[in-house]
């Protein structure tokens, strides 16, 4: 058995985010009532909005670290009281913590060298697992971040898992907004033929479920119709099943069967400039997803399911290479690494954007770990952006009345720069219903 | 605090020298290795000793009926009410784990209501039990599956025997609604059985908690996993401390309000953040027992529950503070337990289990009309859960809901076998049950895998996809190709599904094979395109598909193909 847990570590957003049917609103036509009329209301909406700008625009490749990845110990304000106060056992420790050379000092993001001038600078260091995000992508200034960010309280403060991650992939806490922000995003762009959304995993990501086909593959090689006495046959027949137009299973039938044949049997010319990637599901993702980039297979959007960060106990202090958190992070750095080094100087039309439901409470508990809170980090990395840390964080952080660190940047002012300036042409008040634009944070360059 | 305070139990700190003496488990903590990823646990060799390659088919699953004439089938919109074939197909698509010829035959001779409360109360049905022998497990104590853990091979074998078991009785017991029922207990109380160190305590709960209570009450239901050590681990319960100078471990209370009870729906819940931090104190201590003689079995921990007063909900449910330690002593528990039971007994909660039952059972979007009903009758019933199913599946609405829900993928493939009358080698970790392993694996649904304490969904926008969908396809060809040449190995007797007299053409074949067998209607078209595979004319003669293994085969491999096989 093959069981990749991270694959699975993909949390369903229980009720509300199923109950929209892609290209399928016919088929419950007349099931019921006045729930119905109201979806279909917002689904026609959304519908293949106005053909936009058909320029190419980047590839964007959007990771989801499922579980809420406790930020303030992958980017630490490691030198705030608060925090070394309320984290006795797993605080991240910054350099001047340690007498003479030593590796479990969080890793400086600060200012310098290939990194302009930012407000925030000294403030933070990454977790030390991180080396290879520190040492690549954040010297040659192409890695921004953004702290403190997530779904503003005035519009949901849901700790849930599951209603978290529905808010952030729908880009709306209403619970009317049942496709997601990325697919309504790709609905703005004509040409769409191809593979240009890919979903990594047995199952569609939220944020690519709609009205625009999006493809949920588990792996390159296993993509296409197998198993039977003659394939080709079959294909045909399994073609006069599954139509077009039809409802969602029959649609997504047909809509497969017209591009398996571009994926089968992509050449597989290696990792390039020298990257290496691990085993984990991250890693493996991001070397499929360059090898659908360089196929040239149309490909817009790639999302890839992180998993392993609902770190309730046992997260170990960071300056043991050995302990839960700093592996993890680790992980989780070297995929990213790889992905940019492997890519080289296409990282020009590429865009990488992370996310996760939430942050964690700041207090650790009485398991060496963190329950759940609110704000958490996220990161930008291409060959376009300008690397720093962004946005707002709170001079000092405390213990609150609900433990949290709150949210300071909504997650949509920083997807939306991206959108807008890397896959410009779609209408923002589509996209991010309800999201009142903000300025830029000048993340990366248009 | 400090970090040397953190909690483990090989230096867990007596705090209060009336407190029992804490035993370490040798075995405790197994420090997370790197990522929580899955061990790589999957070996081929088959493992001597461990049940006996018995191979069972035909007895379990009563052939098919002899059919009568052969006549293809031709759908047609349903316009009016539901025929009586049509109804009783509709019950066993959603009743039990995929409806064969031999189930929707029987309803159709005893009636929907007879068939449903034998259903329901299905003492007088045959199990699958029988075909388990061997599998020791399944009827182990923790500790006992502690040491079979500990030996070589040992976590292999105990999570084979329940995978293999799990599958066998999903599709050879006749009491099909009760293993439907466990199935959606299991997600209903996901456990990700990989969590942490005791991956052996799975079993017991599966056991003892979900196959015990499936069909029973939902307040011994939730009671009996609240104390289960695997969802203690799970959730982490177990090594959450109030006492003082600590933080509880919220995790468990907070799945327990959102997912197991109350509820989040339509994104509203009737609960706070201080409801689950107070939960999370109440149930501090519930644990697990260190003992050699009851090791891994709850236990309350009185020296670590948390003595606040705790109020809930507004006050709807609260208790006073326990300052003393005989006051913990003697009303810790019981504390916890009020709250279970309160829990189990709100409003919210049932609500939410009827939206879940009604979300499984008829639509993704079932009428609130139905919620209300199926609520009210919980409540009524004092959590009782058959009157709800009875309720349900006996409502203008269920009756309404003729395919409009998608099987997820081991709602599929064990339909498949049953259709196909596949003959499963019980051997749990041999070739067979190895592929049925591999193959729930590909097509995003391995079972006790779900790493999320929701559980696996059940809705047609999640399952619906590309990947699942050329999975599902390679599976069934799979599935129709097991010509059994390997003894050890997945056999469908592909010539048993034929009709005792075969129908003209090779259309005809194929669509009789749909409507008889697979219990789904297909176009002409459809079948004529079947046939197309096969490489044989639709019009001519039935013998050149049914005369030839691997035409027939293909024929098969397609329709477990075809979307009204995937949906129920």
């Amino acid at each position: 058995m093959t069981t990749t847990i991270e694959n699975l570590d993909q949390a369903e957003s229980n009720a509300e985010a199923s109950s929209v049917s892609r290209r399928g609103f016919l088929a419950f036509a007349g099931l019921g009532g006045a729930t119905f009329a109201a979806v279909s209301a917002l689904g026609n909406q959304y519908a293949f909005a106005t053909p936009g700008n058909t320029a190419q625009g980047d590839v964007l490749v959007f990771v989801f670290n499922r579980g809420g990845m406790d930020g303030l110990n992958v980017v630490a304000p490691y030198r705030m009281p608060t925090y070394q106060a309320l984290r006795p056992g797993i605080r991240v420790k910054p350099p001047e913590d340690f007498s003479g050379p030593n590796a479990g000092a969080g890793l400086p993001l600060d200012q310098g060298g290939a990194v302009a001038n930012f407000a925030l600078s000294g403030v933070f260091g990454l977790n030390p697992g991180m080396t290879a995000l520190h040492q690549g992508p954040w010297a040659n200034g192409h890695l921004a971040v953004v702290h403190a960010a997530g779904m503003p309280a005035s519009e949901s403060a849901t700790r849930s898992h599951f209603e978290s991650q529905r808010n952030w992939e729908s880009g709306s806490a209403s619970i009317g907004v049942t496709d997601g922000f990325l697919n309504r995003h790709l609905a703005a762009f004509n040409d769409r033929s191809g593979v240009a959304a890919v979903g990594r995993g047995s199952a569609l990501q939220m944020m690519l479920r709609g009205n625009v086909p999006a493809f949920s593959m588990s792996s390159i090689a296993s993509f296409g119709v197998r198993g039977f006495a003659n394939n080709s046959r079959a294909t045909t027949a399994l073609a006069s099943m599954y139509t077009s137009g039809g409802d969602l299973l029959s649609s997504t039938g047909a809509e497969t069967l017209s591009v398996t044949s571009m994926v089968a049997g992509l050449p597989d010319p290696g990792p390039q400039n020298g990257a290496t990637y691990g085993y984990d599901s991250l890693a493996q993702g991001l070397r499929e997803a360059a090898r659908l980039i360089r196929a040239n297979v149309g490909l817009r959007a790639v999302v890839i399911d992180d998993g392993g960060w609902d770190t309730h106990t046992n997260m170990g202090a960071p300056e043991d290479p050995n302990s839960y958190f700093r592996r993890r992070t680790g992980e989780f750095s070297n995929a990213l690494a790889a992905f940019y080094t492997d890519l080289g100087t296409q990282m020009d039309e590429v865009t990488l954007v992370t996310m996760s439901e939430f942050g964690r409470t700041i207090n650790e508990n009485s398991s060496g770990g963190t329950d759940h809170g609110r704000g958490t980090a996220m990161f930008v990395m291409g060959r376009n952006v300008n690397g720093g840390v962004y946005g707002d964080f709170p001079t000092s952080i405390a213990d609150g009345p609900e433990g949290d660190l709150v949210v300071a940047n909504d997650y949509r002012r920083i997807i939306s720069e991206v959108l807008t300036k890397r896959m410009p042409g779609s209408d923002m008040a589509t996209v991010f219903p309800r999201y009142s634009q903000q300025s830029v944070l000048g993340l990366l360059a248009a | 605090m400090s970090g040397t305070d953190l909690v483990t139990v090989d230096t867990i700190e007596v705090l209060d020298d009336r407190e029992p003496d804490i035993r370490a488990d040798p075995s405790y903590p197994e420090p997370p290795t790197g990522v929580r990823t899955a061990h790589s646990r999957r070996k081929m060799l088959s493992m001597a000793g461990i049940g006996t390659l018995g191979v069972v088919g035909a007895a379990c699953v009563p052939p098919p009926s002899e059919p009568t004439t052969p006549t293809p089938t031709v759908p047609t919109a349903p316009t009016g009410p539901l025929s009586s074939l049509a109804v009783a197909q509709h019950l066993a698509r959603r009743a039990t784990f995929g409806a064969t010829q031999a189930d929707v035959g029987r309803i159709m001779s005893m009636g929907t209501a007879a068939w449903l409360d034998q259903q329901l109360s299905p003492s007088s049905l045959a199990t699958a039990e029988h075909l388990l022998s061997g599998y020791v497990t399944l009827s182990n104590t923790n500790e006992a599956n502690y040491a079979v853990k500990k030996t070589s091979g040992g976590v292999d074998r105990i999570f084979d025997e329940l995978d293999h078991a799990t599958l066998l009785r999903a599709v050879y017991s006749q009491r099909q609604l009760y293993e439907v029922m466990c199935d959606f207990w299991t997600n209903h109380l996901n456990i990700w059985r990989q969590a942490d160190w005791p991956i052996h305590l799975k079993t017991r709960d599966n056991e003892t908690v979900i196959r015990a209570h499936a069909l029973g009450k939902f307040a011994d239901l939730l009671m009996a996993s609240a104390k289960s050590p695997a969802m203690l681990v799970y959730l982490d319960n177990y090594e959450s401390r109030g006492d003082a100078g600590y933080q509880v471990n919220e995790n468990y209370g907070r799945e327990l309000l959102e997912l197991h009870t109350l509820g989040i729906i339509n994104g509203s819940q009737v609960y706070s953040e201080s409801d689950v931090v107070g939960v999370a104190k109440v149930l501090s201590g519930w644990g697990i027992d260190w003992d050699n003689g009851s090791l891994h079995n709850f236990e309350f921990g009185a020296w670590a529950h948390n003595r606040e007063a705790v109020s809930i909900l507004g006050g709807a449910w609260s208790r006073p503070a326990r300052p003393s330690w005989n006051d913990v002593v003697a009303n810790g528990l019981k504390d916890g337990e009020s709250l279970i039971r309160f829990l189990a007994r709100h409003p919210s909660t049932a609500r939410h289990l009827a939206t879940k039952l009604a979300k499984r059972f008829v639509s993704d979007f079932p009428p609130p009309a139905l919620i209300d009903r199926l609520a009210a009758i919980y409540t009524a019933n004092d959590t009782a859960i058959a009157p709800v199913l009875r309720e349900l599946f006996l409502s203008a609405e269920f009756a309404a809901s003729v395919n409009q829900k998608v099987k997820r993928p081991i709602d599929w493939a064990i339909s498949a076998l049953r259709v196909t009358g596949a003959q499963i080698p019980t051997d749990c970790s041999g070739k067979a049950a190895n592929d049925l392993r591999k193959a729930a694996s590909a097509m995003g649904q391995p079972l006790f895998e779900r790493v999320s304490p929701d559980g696996w969904p059940d809705n047609a926008a999640y399952w619906v996809g590309a990947d699942g969908l050329l999975k599902r396809w390679e599976h069934g060809a799979g599935i129709a190709r097991a010509t059994g040449s390997d003894p050890a190995k997945l056999k469908v007797n592909a010539t048993a599904l034929l009709p005792s007299g075969l129908p003209s053409t090779n259309s005809a074949l194929v669509s009789w094979l749909a409507s008889e067998r697979f219990q789904i209607a297909i176009t002409i078209a459809e079948a004529e395109a079947i046939c197309a595979a096969a490489s044989v004319s639709p019009g001519g003669a039935a013998s050149q598909i049914a005369g030839s293994d691997t035409n027939l085969r293909t024929c098969i491999g397609l329709l477990l193909a075809h979307p009204s096989f995937h949906r129920r």
